[in-house]
């Protein structure tokens, strides 16, 4: 027994080799789930990796999600949530009211929200108060998702205070809505853009901006509103993007501004920074 | 207009059809940086093997003249096809041997890098989210 114990490995190095067998994995573990099922002094530390990342777009993330199900003691495990894309013809696994549960004793612990190419409003109420839920995330990406108002992102964004991390929406109203606002309306109507600005802030930890096109000028002007402005050192911006508003964006940051990524792909235009265009740096 | 920046990353894909949108673009973009502080440039380009001659080199050369001290890598990242057959569309990536002489090309197109320069193939196609 005692050249047993003698020949054991110092745990320091059992989890170096935990660690290194789930970064070579690319998400897929056997060897994890056995050693999870075999050596309960390491089942902790194993399920950490297990269930540290889930991704509803890919068969094995909705698997996990049924484990979780199974099994409540494994939720706050989840740092790193992807929510299923609810585009048409591209979503893998879609949530329903009786998964509500499950994603809000996940949420608590999450630190990184994908909100990937979500239609939000088509969400179901249930689904759309889980949101909220998700407090203590630093990095929240909802590139490509539909909103239906500023208003509405302003708000989400507002529950998320700790947020320094994040990718912007895109909003399109239901254009066959009569009872909705016009889309001017909603971007015009002064009392409705400064009232939604006063009451949903900027998160005030905001370092890393991704703008996204279509409302890349009511996302300056709410920053530029911020009171103070965050201190943002990280600015992308893609394709599509008004570089005259970009660069307004720029000016304010000032001297905060340490990094800036440009996704350019001429065939989807930022025509906007053409030849006539000012150049992102250059004074007004 | 001077700022803080300390660093640029630019990811771009660029069409024939589109060339003399991207060349302006990307002259624009990069040539009003005017950072003393400006540490790192991280281009990745995809495209055919012959915008490798069309980029404009010069304007990455001149970041040197803004930033001469705090300038320390330069990283360009290609990701290559052969020209695409019109008729057949498409154009098939290069291997990694084949990229040696673009990086050469690149290399004499700036040469008050020197040791900055940092050449690579982008690790997969080069996307936009």
């Amino acid at each position: 027994m005692g050249e047993e114990y003698s020949k054991r490995l110092p745990t320091e190095l059992e989890i170096k080799i935990l660690q290194h067998i789930a970064d070579e994995g690319e998400g897929h573990h056997p060897a994890l789930v056995e050693c999870a099922l075999v050596c309960k002094a390491r089942t902790e530390h194993v399920r950490r990796h297990l269930y540290y990342s889930i991704n509803m777009n890919i068969l094995r993330g909705s698997r996990q999600f049924e484990i979780l199900r199974e099994y409540p003691y494994l939720r706050p495990f989840v740092r790193d949530f992807k929510w299923p894309r609810t585009e048409i013809g591209r979503s893998l696994y879609c949530f329903d009211a009786s998964d509500t549960d499950i994603i809000k004793d996940i949420s608590p612990a999450v630190m990184k929200l994908r909100f990937r190419r979500v239609d939000y409003r088509f969400l179901e109420p249930l689904l759309r108060d889980t949101i909220p839920t998700f407090a203590n995330i630093k990095e929240l990406d909802m590139t490509g998702s539909i909103f239906e108002d500023w208003t509405t992102v302003v708000r989400v964004i507002s529950s998320f205070p700790l947020l320094s991390t994040l990718a912007m929406p895109r909003t399109e109203p239901f254009l066959d809505d009569v009872s909705y606002p016009p889309l001017a309306m909603l971007r015009t109507d002064p009392f409705l853009d400064d009232h939604s600005e006063v009451s949903y802030p900027p998160p005030r930890r905001l370092a890393h901006i991704k703008l996204a096109s279509g409302c890349e000028a009511e996302t300056v002007g709410w920053i530029r509103k911020g009171s103070p402005i965050p201190d943002i050192q990280t600015v992308e911006a893609g394709s599509q993007i008004d570089s005259n508003i970009l660069a307004k964006l720029l000016r304010s940051l000032g001297g905060s501004l340490r990094h800036l990524i440009i996704h350019i792909d001429p065939s989807r235009a930022f025509l906007q920074l053409s030849p006539r265009s000012q150049g992102l740096f250059t004074n007004d | 207009m001077n700022t803080a920046l300390e660093s640029i990353k630019v990811i771009s894909q660029c069409e024939p059809t589109y060339r003399d949108m991207y060349r302006s673009v990307i002259t624009n973009l990069i040539g009003s940086i005017c950072s003393p502080h400006l540490r790192s440039v991280s281009l990745t380009l995809g495209s055919e093997v012959e915008e490798v001659e069309h980029f404009p080199w010069e304007v990455v050369n001149n970041l040197m003249k803004a930033s001469p001290h705090m300038l320390q890598s330069v990283e360009v990242a290609l990701r290559l096809r052969q020209e695409s057959d019109h008729l057949w569309g498409g154009g098939y990536p290069l291997s990694t041997g084949e990229y040696e002489d673009y990086f050469h090309q690149v290399r004499s197109a700036l040469p008050g890098l020197d040791k900055k320069l940092i050449m690579s193939i982008a690790s997969k196609a080069v996307r936009h989210s």
